[in-house]
């Protein structure tokens, strides 16, 4: 049965931003916005009575994002740092818990990003590494609609599991147009291999593989992949492990919807 | 009626994906919603000769802005409702209540309009989603009616 929506209790202490494999939150002090902007194209003919618009192509955009300038590994400033002037590309979730930590169904913002700089500043007398991200140009080519659900939080599995399902059309949209998933693998497993695939269902209970990742959990790592055409209304995640003990991950999805 | 409207007796609708005209005042911010009605620009008209400016207007602007904090229940929560209309037109109606929620011959301000966003911040700790609303083009223009 599929997980039920928890309404409105989305509070900024219950973010959580993972950025590549690593969760930032624990250095995270300000996010700008997270933002689908399909951009507008004024029409207005001088004979209209009012201004009037049509939509122009989409921008995605997670700005503002501030922590503190953490250096120890897998944290802010050892992720976020541009060393050699190149350009960070990342896969970013950030996850809305609903009055906790993020888990199945929760809203997230699912994005295949470059990095635009890694501006340090001072902030009430800390050292702060703010990043902007936009849309990775280099590898996403399509769906990359960013508003999605959480199909795994970021905890630890032992054993071979079928998470709880998510109602992706919450009752209004249709799923004709592919969707986007990152795996974020925050704590690597030591002794065998994950396989991890999301699984789509028409009726919640006959399920198929939709797509599967590439990632095995072996190490701190991310991956997006995508999915064209039909999405059905459920899916839900499955990982299966040979000799693997422990792996702890979480897995965005975004189905395009507009 | 009369001088008797309150921001709390507001109802704001915007229709979902389906077409179905959902209510999503219980999370609209106070204080958040602008734009509402037609914004004139003025054409400054004024002659080195005249004896005070004087102005005409442009053609007028409805940018209707509103934020909403970011409520995921199915079928109806602000979230649910706008992540699946961003870039899409839907009709948008406001309507005003006299003293209590609206009835009949209230004041009511409704349109075809398009969204744009929803851009998610953060506001005083919570989660909350700016968005903002322009007339469609080739629709007929909003305007101030009566409802409900």
């Amino acid at each position: 049965m599929a997980v039920t929506a928890s309404g409105k209790d989305k509070l900024q202490r219950h973010m959580r931003l993972l950025v590549g494999g690593y969760d930032l939150s624990g250095d995270a002090r300000a996010l700008g916005s997270a933002s689908y902007d399909p951009t507008e194209v004024d029409m207005t003919g001088w004979s209209n009575t009012v201004m009037q618009y049509l939509t122009n192509i989409p921008e995605v955009v997670l700005d503002g994002f501030e922590a503190l300038m953490n250096d120890d590994t897998g944290r802010a400033y050892d992720v976020l740092k541009t060393s050699g002037g190149a350009a960070n590309l990342h896969e970013v979730s950030l996850l809305f818990g609903g009055g906790g930590e993020p888990a199945i169904g929760d809203p997230a913002f699912v994005m295949g990003a470059v990095q635009l700089g890694d501006m340090v500043a001072s902030s009430d007398g800390v050292a702060v590494v703010t990043a902007n991200f936009r849309v990775d140009a280099s590898s996403v080519t399509s769906f990359a609609y960013p508003h999605g659900v959480v199909l795994h939080g970021n905890t630890a599995e032992t054993a071979t599991f079928s998470s709880t399902s998510v109602d992706l059309t919450n009752g209004v949209y249709s799923l004709a147009n592919g969707a986007q998933a990152i795996i974020h693998v925050t704590s690597a497993e030591s002794t065998g291999t994950w396989t991890f695939t999301i699984e789509d269902s028409a009726n919640d209970s006959t399920w198929a593989s939709l797509v599967s990742f590439t990632v095995d959990g072996t190490s701190i790592t991310s991956e997006r992949v995508t999915v064209a055409g039909a999405v059905d209304r459920y899916v839900r995640l499955t990982g299966t492990n040979g000799t693997a003990t422990s792996c702890t991950f979480a897995v965005t999805f975004a189905p395009v919807i507009p | 009626m009369g001088k008797d409207i309150l921001e709390r007796h507001l109802i704001f609708f915007f229709d979902d994906s389906g077409g179905t005209a959902r209510d999503l005042t219980d999370d609209l911010v106070p204080g958040s919603i602008t734009g509402i009605g037609l914004d004139h620009p003025e054409i400054n008209m004024t002659g080195v000769g005249n004896d005070v400016n004087q102005y005409l207007t442009n053609t007028p602007n409805s940018e209707i802005g509103a934020q909403f904090f970011m409520n995921d229940t199915a079928t109806t929560g602000a979230y649910t409702v706008l992540k699946g209309q961003s870039g899409s037109a839907g009709t948008l109606t406001i309507q005003f209540g006299t003293g209590a929620a609206p009835t009949t011959g209230d004041p009511e301000w409704e349109g075809e309009y398009i969204l744009f966003g929803p851009s998610i911040s953060v506001s005083d700790g919570a989660m909350v989603m700016d968005v903002t609303f322009r007339p469609q083009s080739g629709a007929a223009a909003p305007d101030w009616t009566t409802g409900v």
